[in-house]
Parts: C-alpha cells; sequence; structure tokens
C-alpha cells in the first residue's frame, strides 16, 4: 500500500461514521486468500461480508469468507476454517423462555467447540433490555471458562448508534433487523479488531515521531515551552500510555537535537506521555529508516512487527521504500485522527494482556545496562553471576493458557517448531496425563523479565517428544537456553520417564537461531530441512548443566 | 445536481457490477445478471450514504435501473 493509499484508506476505515460509497470506493490488490472464515448464522450477514474486505485489506489480511445458510438451529456441520463467526440474532427466539434459550445455545456453543480449534467470535445481544442482559451474562460466563471465544459485542456497537442501530423496515429485504450502519460497524471490529488479532502477526512497537504529531507546534523553532499540547493531542498520549501497559514498545523516532527532545520531557508536567515510557531514543538528523532498525535491534524485534506514525508524508514515503514492511499512520488532523486510527489499529491491540506484558518496557530498558556488564565480564559465567538471575519453572500453569498461546504465535528466532498452536491445543498439554506443559520465568537484579519461554511436550512411548519449544528474544543473549531447557525437560521426565527426547523442528525464515542451538545442544546434525532429532538423555550431563549453572532456580507458580 | 447524481449512481455501478458505467448511461437491472437482490441492497445504501438520502421501502423495490436510482435520488434530494 503506498503512503497516499495510506491516508486516503485511514480516512475512511476510521472515520466516527462510516460510509458504504466511501468505503466500496476503496479498491486495492486482492492476494488469493490465506486463510477462511467462517460464518454460520441465523439472519443476515451479506450486508457485513459486502464492506468488510477493505478492512481486512487494511489490516494484510487475505480471507475468504464461507457464509453457511440460515440455519435457527445453528447445527454446525463438520467443516475446517481457521476463524468460526456465529452471528445470531437472539430476538428469532423471542417465544422461548430466556432459561431455555440460553441453556440451548450453551449446548450449540459447546458443540462448535468441540469440532474445531479454531478462534471463535459470536454476536452478543444488543439492546437493553432484561432479557438481552441474561443472555450476555450467559455469554460471558461461557467465554471466561472456554479457550480461544471472544464476543463481538454488538451491545457496544448499539449504544454507539442508539436507535439507528435497528431497521425493522427495511428486514424483509435485507434478513436482517440490523440497520446499514450496525452492518458497516460490525465489519469494521471484524476486519480490525478480531480477525487480524486472530490471524497475526501482531505489532510490538510504535515508532513515533514528534513535532505535529505528540503536539502542536516544531520543538526546534517553538522551543519545548512553546510546543502545543491540545486536549486531542493529550488524548493520543494517553492512549499511547495505554499501549505500554499492553507490552507495546513506544519509540520517539525524530528530527531533532537530542538535547532539546531531554529537555521537552523534563519540562513539560503537562505531557502524560513521561521519558520513562518510552522503551527506546532515535533522536537524529538521520534517516528514520535506520532509526527503526536501530530501535529493533536494540529491542530484539524484527522491524516488520513496526507501526511508523508521522505527520510527515516524505517521512512516511521514505521509511515505507526503505522497509517496506513497516505499517503506517498518517498523524492529520492534530492529533485526533491519529488517536481514532490508533484506537483501532488492526494487531496492535492484544487480546489478552499478560502480567509480562507489563515488565516488558522497564525489561527492554534494562538491557543496555545488561550489555555493559557483558562488556566488562571476564566470561558468561561471571556475567551471570553479576546479573544475579533467578529462574522459575512451572509445570502445567493453567491460568497461563493465553500467555503460552502468546508466546507460541509471538516467538520467531527461538521458536523450535513453529507450531503455534492455539490456546485450544495447548489446553491438551495441561490436561492430558501423558502431556505436559512447562513455563519459565526470569528475573535478574535490574529487572524482572515475566515469563520467558515455553515447553509443550508429550510421552510416546519411551520417548518424550517435544512439540514446541519457544524462548522470548528478550532472555537471548545470557547463554541461558542449555539451563532453561535442561531443568524444563528434567522436571517433565520426573512425570513422563522416558530414554529419549525428540526435538520437533521446523525451517522458518526467522529461527535459524533455534536451530543452531539444537545442533549445539544435542551435538546431533540438525539439517536444512524441517524434521525430528532424537537425543538420548544424558541425566549425568543434564545434572552437570543444572549444578554448574550461576543462577537460583526454583519450580513453582511465579 | 443531476449531474453529480449521475456520476455518482455511475460509480456505484461500475462498482458493484464490476464493468465500467458512463454516467448517463442506461442500465437495466433485468439485463445484468449481476445485479441480484443483494447487489440491489448494496447500491441503494450506497446510493443512500453518497447522498446523505433515505429511499422508502416501496421506492427500494421498484427501482429497475440506472435512470430509477438518478430520478428517486433526485426527488428526496429536492424534498
Amino acid at each position: 500500500m503506498t503512503t497516499l493509499e495510506v491516508i486516503e484508506w485511514q480516512s475512511t476505515l476510521f472515520s466516527n461514521r462510516l460510509s458504504r460509497f466511501e468505503i466500496m470506493k476503496l479498491n486495492g490488490r486482492q492476494p488469493a486468500p490465506t486463510a477462511t472464515v467462517r460464518v454460520s448464522r441465523n439472519h443476515g450477514f451479506e450486508q457485513v461480508a459486502s464492506a468488510i474486505r477493505p478492512f481486512l485489506q487494511f489490516a494484510g489480511i487475505a480471507a475468504a469468507l464461507d457464509i453457511g445458510d440460515y440455519d435457527d438451529a445453528f447445527t454446525f456441520p463438520p467443516r475446517n476454517a481457521d476463524i468460526e463467526i456465529v452471528w445470531i440474532d437472539y430476538q428469532r427466539y423471542a417465544k422461548l423462555p430466556v432459561d431455555e434459550l440460553t441453556a440451548w445455545f450453551g449446548t450449540r456453543l459447546r458443540a462448535l467447540r468441540g469440532v474445531t480449534d479454531a478462534p471463535i467470535f459470536v454476536t452478543d445481544a444488543p439492546g437493553d433490555s432484561d432479557v438481552v442482559r441474561r443472555i450476555n451474562e450467559t455469554l460471558a460466563d461461557w467465554i471466561a471458562n472456554t479457550s480461544d471465544v471472544e464476543a463481538i459485542k454488538l451491545s457496544d456497537i448499539a449504544t454507539d448508534l442508539g436507535p439507528t442501530f435497528f431497521d425493522e423496515r427495511r428486514s424483509a429485504m435485507t434478513g436482517t433487523r440490523f440497520s446499514d450502519a450496525a452492518c458497516l460497524e460490525a465489519a469494521r471490529r471484524l476486519g480490525l479488531e478480531f480477525i487480524p488479532a486472530a490471524i497475526g502477526p501482531m505489532i510490538k512497537a510504535v515508532a513515533l515521531d514528534l513535532d505535529n504529531t505528540l503536539y502542536t507546534g516544531v520543538l526546534g523553532e517553538d522551543g519545548p515551552n512553546g510546543v502545543v499540547l491540545t486536549e486531542d493531542h493529550r488524548a493520543l498520549q494517553q492512549l499511547l500510555i495505554d499501549l505500554t501497559r499492553c507490552g507495546i514498545f513506544l519509540v520517539v523516532v525524530s528530527r531533532n537535537e537530542p538535547n532539546d527532545v531531554a529537555e521537552l520531557f523534563r519540562s513539560r508536567s503537562d505531557f502524560p506521555l513521561r521519558a520513562e515510557m518510552i522503551a527506546d531514543w532515535q533522536v537524529s538528523w538521520g534517516s528514520k529508516s535506520q532509526g527503526i532498525l536501530r530501535a529493533a535491534e536494540t529491542l530484539r524485534i524484527a522491524p516488520d512487527t513496526f507501526l511508523f506514525v508521522d505527520d510527515n508524508l516524505g517521512e512516511l514515503t521514505s521509511v515505507s521504500r526503505d522497509l517496506s514492511e513497516v505499517r503506517l499512520v498518517f498523524a492529520g488532523n492534530g492529533g485526533k485522527e491519529t488517536f481514532d486510527v490508533l484506537r483501532q489499529y488492526p494487531a496492535l491491540w492484544p487480546k489478552n494482556i499478560s502480567r509480562t506484558d507489563t515488565l516488558r518496557i522497564a525489561d527492554a530498558r534494562a538491557n543496555a545496562e545488561r550489555q555493559e556488564l557483558a562488556s566488562k565480564a571476564p566470561d558468561a559465567t561471571s556475567y551471570l553471576r553479576s546479573l544475579g538471575v533467578e529462574l522459575t519453572f512451572s509445570l502445567n500453569p493453567a491460568d497461563e493458557r493465553a500467555r503460552l498461546a502468546e508466546l507460541a504465535a509471538k516467538t520467531n528466532q527461538f521458536n523450535l517448531s513453529l507450531v503455534r498452536m492455539s490456546p485450544v491445543e495447548i489446553d491438551r498439554y495441561l490436561t492430558d496425563p501423558d502431556r505436559r506443559a512447562v513455563m519459565f520465568y526470569m528475573r535478574d537484579r535490574l529487572a524482572d523479565s515475566g515469563s520467558v519461554g515455553s515447553i509443550l511436550a508429550r510421552r510416546d512411548g519411551d520417548v518424550l517428544v517435544v512439540d514446541e519449544l519457544c524462548i522470548s528474544c528478550r532472555a537471548m543473549g545470557r547463554c541461558l537456553e542449555d539451563i532453561m531447557v535442561t531443568i524444563a525437560i528434567v522436571g517433565i521426565l520426573a512425570e513422563l520417564p522416558a530414554c529419549s527426547v525428540r526435538f520437533n523442528h521446523s525451517v522458518g525464515p526467522r529461527n535459524k537461531p533455534a536451530r543452531n542451538w539444537l545442533s549445539a545442544y544435542t551435538g546431533l546434525q540438525v539439517g536444512e530441512e524441517s524434521g525430528s532429532v532424537d537425543y538420548p538423555w544424558d541425566a549425568e550431563r543434564a545434572s552437570t548443566i543444572i549444578a554448574d549453572a550461576p543462577i537460583a532456580v526454583s519450580w513453582g507458580r511465579y | 445536481m443531476r449531474t453529480n447524481i449521475d456520476s455518482v449512481v455511475a460509480e456505484i455501478l461500475s462498482i458493484v457490477l464490476d464493468r465500467p458505467v458512463a454516467p448517463g448511461e442506461f442500465v437495466s437491472r433485468a439485463e445484468e445478471d449481476r445485479w441480484d437482490s443483494l447487489r440491489h441492497i448494496e447500491i441503494v445504501f450506497a446510493l443512500e450514504s453518497a447522498l446523505n438520502i433515505e429511499l422508502d421501502e416501496t421506492e427500494i423495490g421498484e427501482v429497475a435501473s440506472s435512470s430509477d436510482l438518478c430520478s428517486v435520488a433526485e426527488v428526496r434530494l429536492a424534498s
């Protein structure tokens, strides 16, 4: 998507009130679908379907919609889909007592969960009657106790649109009681929020320009006290703070004097955004593309996980040319449009926020000090001792299901099999007597890193099969991989005894570090093709690795 | 005003019918395979959002051509 297309599409797709005419005019390249979204419904979905394509295209998603026939019984025939949408109008069961309706619908949803591991999105009931409230309470309760399910909150859209949410007069023609405005808004939520978050990859960092992006004015000309924080910019800065609470890195990428920028954040106490919330600073007169690349290296994340926000078309175009994989936001209209875009930007807001997300920025900021310690230490052992590393291992941490799925989905460099298991698949490792999940947590004297890795394994005869092994890039570079994996496997073997360990591995675009580690750890050849390595477990060697580790180790809840 | 309506109707029909439609060109619903009942609703809703008008159910049902779309839009804008 060119910079000009980004601006044009942005103003239409993130508008406060959507226009079908403006949406249908957006016509970009349509790549072949790579995902299937199955829609089970009992009323018209066509108005949503006809508007959803531009939202998905903007999100970089190529998905095919498989819309089922009208089915009030919701029989959910067997199917293969990457995402399941249940588009239900509860009003069609108005003659049923609400207890019967919720009990029946609960059985139907459980039936769907039983035939698919895909994420399920179910519409709630719009309106404010007692019946609606009870339906939504039942739905919320089921969602809280089921893996990988989410409510499409039509009730929120109804609150926003008011009486215009419904259009009963045209329901005979459209097949739905929902108005066109309601359907367009549902298309936006599905296309920008639900489907991108389910398919990924997620954005990990927002690179921010300063002048006329976070405030009105030019720092170099107006000075720190001359730039203006409008109400819209204040709201935008507050939204950015919300992002840091979700574990998203903020990086300042600005053409300014570093001293001016430091003084700006020191002196402007009215700025909600504080210097300590910024994970990395790239303030120079050099190219912003280079700044993003340097920040990516510092934060140990890939450039394609960045979202770049700038009010300058030239800068956006330049970054787009140099780093085509970086996503762009045009910071127009005095902060208001930027706020509206970021609030709903696809793949930016995680569905689940773990404790680790809240620790991420402080952990990243400690990396500079860690690197200094590493450069001064005579060897790796001294380095680890100086850091005071503590590792905690947790066996089958059922309450960390979402974080286990997140690690599987997000890790790239140290992800051995790239299976990227869904929460439903991970549930099997947490509950099956022949399977185990181990989560690793790390802290040192500089910062708490939270959960940094996981192993999902199962027993197959006298072999322990490691189906998934992930270590966050935040934990790499501290020579801890051998120790983490060895301790985790020893813990699993204590419950699932086996003679050898089989590591499944896949070749991915970025997981060379994991494959190299496997080769070094096992001393076995790891070819350039996906496969598995059978490693006869050497208990004596494992004991030595653990005993020699200059770190503190414990098992239990973190 | 009619020129603008002609342009809007032509643009909507071009997109929905997936073929070029010139402003003022007569396009009959009966002769267009792609102009089915679902796309008919899409065309009407797009016209309503483009011109900020609202058609009643009878008008929606009776529209059978590009000319009808232009006429009903013109009446609505004038009222």
